[in-house]
């Protein structure tokens, strides 16, 4: 039994959960414990079901400045779940689904046997297990991405969706296609924080509104989450990145830069622009405010000349210049700007 | 940008003032605080500690000049890297019996790497670097913790 609430067995959201068994031995456990401690907060969400949404969002939104959107959806959808009748293991699932889904864009929209992650498994002829198992893989194992070029991610998200695909029951390939597809998919729309919150938002209200429960989940997660992620563009930083790296020194008029790195060849060098004829500069945006020059790097066609500064510790000199040594193959001490 | 090399240690005596750098390497004590907050940041580096700069020299607040003095050094004869300033400076407070813990980067922008060890394995992973520019480096952080701490099995 699931109290009067049908879907408290999926965490009031039958669009992210499935319970295919309906039955564990330590949900039991889990149950007796919580049916003195929740039940009155589970009454109460049965009687005004939207709740546990706001409940839900409130956590997460509460969570995330300390322990980051990812461990917050976690953190949210576990509890809620439990408080709404829930078994454990529901409730962890719920976590752990929205965990993975949280780390990338994927919770903004779509949710595993839903929208992104079903439409890429049966598309791809697999199971819905296996492909929620090959999609919530690889976008975990996302933030251990970090120093991989975008081929080099699409590779790995590949091959990890295709392993956990088997492990799933699945096929490789199956789950190979869903890694790479999630991938790609939010690659290309990925919002920050505020847009997965807005999104998150957004879900949960509108999954509760009946016969139009899936239109209104991803007319709400495509609203929300674009509404939330412009307020946070907003608000916090016009230009922030997950990906800008640790302070990296500032600029002349104190700001704090985050370095990017320019494109290298083989042996690390910079590489000069292919298209550019005769002296020229490669520029090296700052990684979290691409209107900011961080440095510029000067070719006479392919040798390196020089590279200019304008980010330092506090006490350096701003702009200043490195001249390139051949001998080291390396910049020298830094100077004041010079000409060409 | 330029290669700055900043870190902070741990050491054995609450007499922060009676700690004694190598001879022969320009310090400061004063870092940057942007840097001393990242710094902060690691577990075995939090707390009370000694914060320091290895600089070219009086004037400087970083350290290209030691950094390219090691390469040529190097590229001449690799087991030279102790004749070095930085080579010497660094080795010597890996291994330095007052010290409980450390860390050291060297980075041209921010910190990117994050390498922990013992003192031995910082000083490989140190000697992986010494010979390239400073500016195609990983732009690591080292963080070792001295033989003693470590838990012995009795």
């Amino acid at each position: 039994m699931q109290g009067s609430n049908r879907y408290s067995y999926v965490g009031n959201d039958p669009l992210a959960f499935t319970d295919p068994n309906g039955f564990n031995w330590f949900s039991s456990f889990f149950g007796g414990i919580f049916e003195f401690l929740a039940k009155p907060i589970r009454s109460l969400f049965q009687q005004v079901p939207i709740l546990a949404s706001i409940v839900q969002i409130a956590t997460t939104i509460a969570l995330t400045p300390f322990i980051g959107p990812f461990a917050a959806a976690a953190v949210g959808a576990t509890f809620v779940t439990g408080l709404s009748g829930g078994s454990l293991s529901q409730a962890l699932r719920a976590g752990a689904i929205a965990a993975a889904t949280a780390r990338r864009s994927c919770i903004q929209r779509w949710r595993p046997c839903t929208g992104r992650l079903r439409a890429s498994s049966v598309a791809s002829g697999g199971t819905c297990k296996s492909g929620a198992l090959s999609a919530g893989v690889s976008a975990a194992a996302a933030p251990f991405m970090g120093g991989m070029n975008g081929t080099q991610k699409l590779v790995a998200s590949a091959v990890l969706g295709g392993a956990a695909s088997v492990a799933g029951g699945g096929k490789f390939a199956n789950g190979a296609v869903t890694g790479a597809f999630g991938y790609m998919f939010n690659a290309a729309m990925g919002y920050a924080v505020g847009g997965r919150i807005g999104a998150f938002a957004g879900a949960a209200l509108f999954s509760e509104s009946g016969p139009g429960a899936i239109a209104g989940a991803i007319f709400g997660r495509l609203l929300f989450g674009s509404i939330g992620s412009a307020l946070e563009d907003w608000l916090i930083s016009p230009s922030a990145s997950e990906d800008g790296g640790r302070y990296s020194g500032r600029y002349a008029d104190g700001e704090k830069a985050y370095r990017t790195n320019v494109p290298r060849d083989g042996n690390n060098n910079p590489l000069p622009d292919p298209d550019a004829d005769g002296p020229h500069s490669r520029l090296q945006m700052d990684a979290r405010n691409p209107s900011r020059i961080y440095s510029a790097t000067e070719f006479n066609q392919e040798q390196t000349v020089k590279r200019i500064d304008f980010a330092g510790r506090p006490g350096d000199e701003l702009p200043h210049q490195h001249m390139y040594n051949p001998d080291i193959q390396s910049f020298g001490p830094k100077g004041p700007l010079s000409g060409p | 940008m330029s290669l700055y090399c900043f870190g902070k240690l741990k050491l054995n005596t609450a007499n922060h003032g009676a700690f004694a750098f190598p001879c022969g390497v320009m310090v400061r004590g004063n870092i940057d605080p942007s840097d001393a907050e990242e710094i902060e940041k690691f577990d075995k580096l939090e707390g009370d500690g000694v914060c320091f700069a290895i600089v070219d020299d009086s004037n400087a607040v970083d350290a290209t000049g030691l950094w390219n003095d090691m390469v040529r050094a190097i590229l001449k004869d690799p087991s030279t890297v102790l004749e070095t300033v930085l080579g010497r400076t660094v080795h010597e407070l890996l291994f330095h019996p007052e010290i409980s813990a450390g860390g050291i980067a060297f980075v041209d922008g921010g910190i990117e790497t994050v390498l922990e060890g013992e003192p031995e394995q910082c000083w490989n992973w140190f000697l992986e670097r010494a010979g390239k520019p400073w500016d195609t480096m990983d732009n690591p952080m080292l963080i070792w913790t001295a033989p003693s701490l470590r838990v012995s099995p009795h």
